[in-house]
């Protein structure tokens, strides 16, 4: 057992040694990532008679730079606690100085890749709520100092843990399940473009590596045959196998993820189960819901069949699987479910508004003139004529769309929370308490300033929910209030 | 417009519109113009390098083409420098902090402190030649939710870092 070392982390630490090729690696990465196109000229023009040299110089050039810069980080890079707070100073050429107060914290992971295990080092990440900022990190440091100071970090927390709370076992009561008609229902009214595109990507894919395969002449052999001509010559035959191919694919897709949905409700939070061949369980604590929303597309809104989702504190990388996504088959299932956040404002709420029509306008400008202008004199230019049409079709898209959404979109306000109803053709409903708000950004363009017009944005730590083209004193109003609201008290919004 | 009732009339709820706002530091103006410039004199090697090595640019028009689109660049660039230097300030209130900036979109940004998570303070090279710094903050909302007020002296950069550490740690302790 080796000596329990004692460090005073109130005294600049700098990191293990071993971290300059951690941060030299580090530096090659980023000036990859940043500057590929640029390699990438650079060796296709190695054919020239200059090349050659002119190449190993840029190479030369650059790795010295790196290699300069990334011992001046290591150099100046320092960690310690200054009173309740933790201080990173990273960086030689822009000088960063991080201050955590350690009472955000929230957790301290201890990470090693490949070449940190190659040197015996680990590097220590802090995450506050939220997302994780990546400069929070300690590239490389000794596996037992981290492990000191993680414990320090979280003693001087002085928290309980979330793992000591849910030892215990926990009573149930179960909310919803999907039937197997239930799913079927899902999958025969998801959203077939997505699974329409995907199988046709998948398909031209397929198409070209048979060719690269087999070599064309083959693969023009089969395709003068009687058979694959009858098949490619009518489109819209094609378009049909494409299109039920994709509707069994999305089909296969929801049984896939919702299979065996069970849904029950602990005192603590919700407890989600589904999956066939992946079981996923999701634990949604009633105080880590940020705001809830449903939405159904056209289809599904005939049937009465929404998707809830609980928006939850999300990290830098959400990806979809991770979203708590329920499909409740029924209305009142989603009053169940609002029960422990706050309940639906259609009747309760104090006032009700919309957006202005100038949103039409401006979108029907933007989105939608704006381009076909390009795309008609493109079209003009190459004396495509009968293109003209498509764009001029795409305007009157535009417009319908503009036209919907406004006429769809409205706000309810109440004194503790807010409702937001939007979408063209489906629907979806937003409604969110206002302390849960982490910022508030008021936007206007110059095209809404002459109207007297504001775009207000309130951020949550699950989604930030976006207000167009309302009144600028009814967005002031609703800036101040939300401020008001977050700031009066301490509530946790965690 | 009747926005809410009751509890709290909003005539007498504090207005972030009616808080004046501290300009940035005239040095960073000088900060900005630099930045752009070296940018534009990047812009103008690779397009001298461009045409030393591709033949078809050789041509008076594609030269005059690229000298003229490079002027327009440079030109826009320096206009919104000014612009929207006009227009950029912040301001401390007790319980958030307002940042404001933009001319072509006007946009204010309020970061009450209580959702504030942990904070940065950042000078490049070119700021650290001016005695000039960037306050970051970051809250817990998703998405580039941050905010960057650049343009402080570093003393007021550290002081309102500090003051923020302080709001933050008068708390009362959160639970999780």
């Amino acid at each position: 057992m080796n000596q329990p070392k004692q460090y005073d982390w109130h005294e600049p630490q700098r990191q293990a040694p071993a971290g300059l090729l951690i941060m030299v690696y580090k530096t090659v990465l980023s000036v990859l990532k940043s500057l590929w196109p640029l390699l990438l000229v650079v060796v296709f023009r190695t054919g020239q008679k200059n090349g050659q040299d002119g190449f190993t110089w840029i190479v030369i050039a650059i790795s010295i730079l790196v290699l300069i810069h990334s011992v001046l980080d290591f150099i100046w890079f320092r960690f310690y606690i200054a009173d309740d707070d933790l201080i990173i100073r990273r960086g030689f050429i822009t000088r960063k100085k991080i201050t955590i107060p350690l009472e955000r914290i929230q957790a301290v992971h201890i990470e090693q890749n490949l070449l940190h295990q190659l040197l015996d080092v680990v590097k220590v990440r802090i995450d506050t709520a939220g997302s994780e900022k990546t400069e929070a990190v300690i590239d490389a440091i000794a596996r037992r100092k981290a492990d000191h100071f993680r414990t320090y970090l979280l003693h001087e927390k002085k928290q309980m843990t979330a793992e000591e709370q849910s030892a215990m076992p926990v009573p149930e009561k179960p909310v919803l399940q999907l039937s197997v008609s239930d799913l079927l229902k899902l999958g025969i009214t998801a959203n077939h473009f997505q699974a329409f595109f995907i199988v046709l990507a998948f398909m031209l894919s397929v198409y070209q590596n048979l060719r690269e395969a087999f070599g064309d002449e083959i693969i023009d052999a089969v395709g003068s045959t009687a058979a694959a001509r009858s098949l490619l010559s009518s489109i819209p035959l094609l378009i049909a196998m494409v299109l039920v191919v994709s509707i069994f694919v999305s089909l296969a897709m929801v049984l896939l993820r919702y299979y065996n949905l069970n849904l029950a409700e602990t005192p603590g939070g919700y407890k989600l189960s589904m999956g066939l061949v992946n079981n996923r369980q999701f634990l949604v604590p009633f105080p880590r819901i940020q705001f809830i929303s449903w939405e159904a597309n056209w289809l599904r809104r005939k049937i009465g069949l929404y998707t809830l989702q609980f928006h939850q504190v999300a990290g830098n990388d959400v990806n979809e699987k991770q979203l708590v996504r329920v499909p409740v088959t029924r209305q009142e299932y989603i009053g169940v479910l609002l029960n422990h956040y706050h309940k639906a404002l259609y009747d309760t709420a104090h006032a009700v508004h919309a957006i202005h029509a100038a949103y039409i306008t401006r979108r029907v400008l933007l989105v939608g003139v704006l381009p076909a202008m390009v795309l008609i004199s493109l079209a003009l230019a190459l004396h495509l004529y009968a293109w003209v049409m498509l764009p001029a079709l795409w305007v009157l898209y535009t417009f319908l769309n503009a036209w919907y959404y406004r006429k769809n979109f409205r706000l309810f306000v109440a004194p503790d929370a807010f409702q937001v109803i939007s979408g063209i053709w489906g629907r979806k409903v937003r409604v969110v308490k206002w302390y849960k708000i982490q910022q508030v950004i008021l936007q206007q363009s110059l095209y809404q300033q002459r109207k007297q017009l504001a775009t207000i944005r309130l951020v949550t730590a699950g989604g930030a929910i976006r207000i167009p083209f309302i009144p600028l004193e009814l967005a002031q109003q609703i800036q101040n209030y939300a401020l008001y609201e977050v700031e009066r008290s301490d509530r946790p919004w965690l | 417009m009747n926005f809410l009732n009751e509890p709290v009339p909003t005539e007498s709820l504090p207005r972030v519109e009616a808080v004046p706002l501290q300009p940035l530091e005239p040095a960073y103006r000088k900060v900005l113009r630099i930045q752009s410039l070296i940018v534009m004199v990047v812009l103008a090697v690779i397009a001298v390098v461009l045409l030393a090595f591709i033949e078809k640019f050789r041509e008076p028009l594609a030269i005059g083409i690229t000298a003229g689109v490079w002027l327009l660049v440079a030109a826009a660039r320096f206009y919104l420098i000014e612009k929207s230097y006009v227009h950029k300030g912040y301001a401390i209130r007790d319980r958030d902090i307002i940042y404001r900036s933009g001319w072509f979109i006007r946009r204010t940004q309020t970061c009450p402190f209580n959702r504030i998570q942990h904070s940065t303070v950042s000078m490049g090279p070119l700021e650290r030649a001016y005695g000039l710094a960037t306050l970051m903050l970051y809250t817990a909302g998703s998405g580039a939710a941050d905010m960057n007020i650049p343009g402080l002296t570093q003393e007021t950069a550290q002081s309102l870092k500090e003051w923020i550490n302080k709001k933050i740690a008068d708390e009362p302790a959160e639970a999780i």
